[in-house]
């Protein structure tokens, strides 16, 4: 078995930080789930921490403790649902969301439709706890499980010609009572340009907390860039396509003044209505400086070099 | 001193109970983990629509021919200063914590905000010139004042209107009753939606007035 080299950001699961006196128990239950798991998808890569892996407390690289996961599954930004951010929790409760499958196609060699559940089996598995910036000037810490965007679009191998990638969400009025309104252009539609798809940041979610995305926070499988706002992780993905020319996403179609397509997390660019400049981290009392990025400055700036960063906002 | 009316009692009772559902929600939970984000909202919205219910009710007294109606102007009035006051502190101190730095370039470059702080001072400005006292002391020049209230309701709906997300069918809908009200306030239609005097209207009045 493949085993993977752990990076600085990258997680236990769950089960094995919540308490170090249930730690020999669970890393029993974790090593023979891993025997399964390894069984089952031969392909899945699967690390059995060791006990000097186990971090005492769940962090980002800059020192922030994750997020109570209780306010990560219960205060989330779900308009296909609710505009009220703690409604969605419970109105996406019996939200179905497998079988699910996903389509991808557009510019590539190798399009398909395949099950969530292919393609998790398909991709190494990496865990990464990532800030998460909303355009309203809140944030959170969360810890994801996923596997990268990049092992995907190598896979299905776009033609010279694709430039952007771009997200389809459901489209599924019945069970999504926001999509009953046509206030938005539903179904919501992101995008990034095919070298910010490409970056080790990129993830395609599957989980919070070692356990499966809650319906709420984007189940079964939605998308993570962590140094933009918040909006651009589309959630519940049905359909990726790499095109030619920019999408134009839900926000922008709605307002493109307010809501770029980098949609880069930038305390220099004001927008409107909220301070991008400070945020309040869920969970803290008082606002902290936001930062440029995100705080992923060192490794995606390049990806900008030479853009002007207040006109491609 | 005298004891109040029915209809004073009955608006003072109204303007309080908003507060009350926010706090027995808050004590629940209800609005963790950012209870400072659903205070904000809930307080401005509340500041509109007892800012809109004081205007309602000179026009409302002109339909129904009934003195009573006319009489929660001013509780309302102040009601709504006050939810206003709360809105705006629970942005400036327990969201900034009066982090000067952060706010000064929050004011700078957004315009609503400018807008809401102008229409807090004019609140404030009314709130005080309904004292009595200062009332009595100065003539008619409260009445004069008082005017303030119209340019100081548009300017709130129009920082309500920047301030929503998404959809504004609210503060249109805001917008709308705002209108309404003051073209009931033209003479020539006033005359007109009268309704007939009815002894059942008179009989209520005079018990709101009691
Ligand atoms: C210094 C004065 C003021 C400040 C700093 C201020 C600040 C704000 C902010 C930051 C928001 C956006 C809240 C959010 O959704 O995140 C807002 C919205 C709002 N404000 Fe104010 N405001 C002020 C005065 C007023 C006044 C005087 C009123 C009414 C009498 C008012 C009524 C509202 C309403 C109705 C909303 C929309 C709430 C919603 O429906 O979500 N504001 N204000």
């Amino acid at each position: 078995m493949m085993v993977e080299k752990k990076k600085p950001d990258e997680i236990t699961p769950q089960e094995l930080y919540q308490s170090r006196r249930t730690f020999l128990k669970t890393s029993l239950t974790i090593t023979s789930a891993a025997a399964l798991l390894a069984a089952c998808k031969p392909t899945a890569v699967e690390t059995i921490p060791t006990a000097a892996a186990i971090p005492s407390e769940l962090v980002d690289e800059l020192g922030s403790s994750a997020t109570l996961e209780e306010d990560i599954t219960g205060f989330t930004n779900y308009y296909e649902f609710s505009s009220n951010k703690l409604k969605p929790t419970e109105l996406a409760q019996d939200f179905i969301t497998s079988p699910w499958t996903v389509q991808i196609g557009g510019l590539v060699e190798n399009p398909q439709e395949i099950l969530v559940e292919e393609l998790i089996a398909r991709y190494s598995t990496v865990e990464r706890v990532y800030r998460m910036r909303c355009v309203e000037g809140w944030s959170m810490v969360i810890p994801w499980q996923g596997f990268l965007l990049k092992d995907l679009v190598e896979d299905v191998k776009p033609t010279k010609d694709a430039v952007y990638v771009r997200f389809e969400g459901t489209f599924d009025p019945e069970q999504m009572p926001g999509q009953q309104y046509s206030t938005y252009p539903w179904p919501y539609v992101e995008g990034l340009r095919l070298d910010e798809a490409m970056h080790d940041l990129t993830l395609l979610a599957t989980g919070i907390y070692g356990k499966d995305l809650t319906p709420q926070n984007g189940a079964p499988i939605r998308l993570v860039v962590p140094w933009k706002y918040g909006f651009k992780s589309i959630k519940a993905i049905r359909k990726i396509d790499f095109v030619e020319e920019m999408p134009t996403s839900l926000w922008m179609a709605l307002s493109s003044r307010e809501y770029g397509f980098y949609a880069n997390v930038n305390p220099n660019v004001p927008h409107p209505r909220w301070s991008q400049a400070s945020e309040q981290r869920i969970g803290e009392s008082g606002r902290r400086d936001t930062l440029m990025f995100n705080g992923y400055e060192q490794e995606v700036q390049d990806l900008y070099t030479g853009m002007d960063l207040t006109v491609n906002f | 001193m005298k004891r109040p009316s029915k209809i004073k009692l009955i608006a003072w009772v109204a303007s309080i109970l908003p507060a009350g559902w926010f706090i027995i929600n808050y004590a629940l939970g209800a609005y963790n983990p950012y209870p400072t984000l659903f205070l904000t909202q809930f307080a401005g919205k509340t500041a509109i629509v007892f800012l809109l219910l004081s205007l309602a009710c000179t026009p409302l007294r002109n339909i129904f021919s009934c003195s009573s109606l006319n009489q929660p102007r001013k509780v309302f009035g102040l009601a709504s200063f006050y939810y206003a006051l709360a809105h705006a502190l629970t942005f400036l101190v327990l969201d900034y914590h009066l982090k000067w730095n952060w706010l000064l370039p929050e004011f700078q470059n957004k315009p609503y905000l400018l807008l809401g702080l102008a229409a807090l001072l004019l609140l404030l400005v009314l709130a005080l010139t309904s004292i009595r006292s200062f009332q009595k002391r100065t003539a008619d020049l409260w009445i004069k004042i008082h005017r303030w209230v119209y340019p100081t309701t548009l300017l709130v709906l129009i920082h309500q209107y920047f301030a929503i997300k998404g959809d504004k069918r609210t503060a249109i809908l805001y917008l709308v009753i705002f209108g309404i009200l003051m073209i009931l306030r033209v003479p020539f239609i006033k005359s007109k939606v009268r309704i007939k005097r009815e002894d059942s209207f008179q009989k209520i009045n005079r018990w709101l007035l009691s």
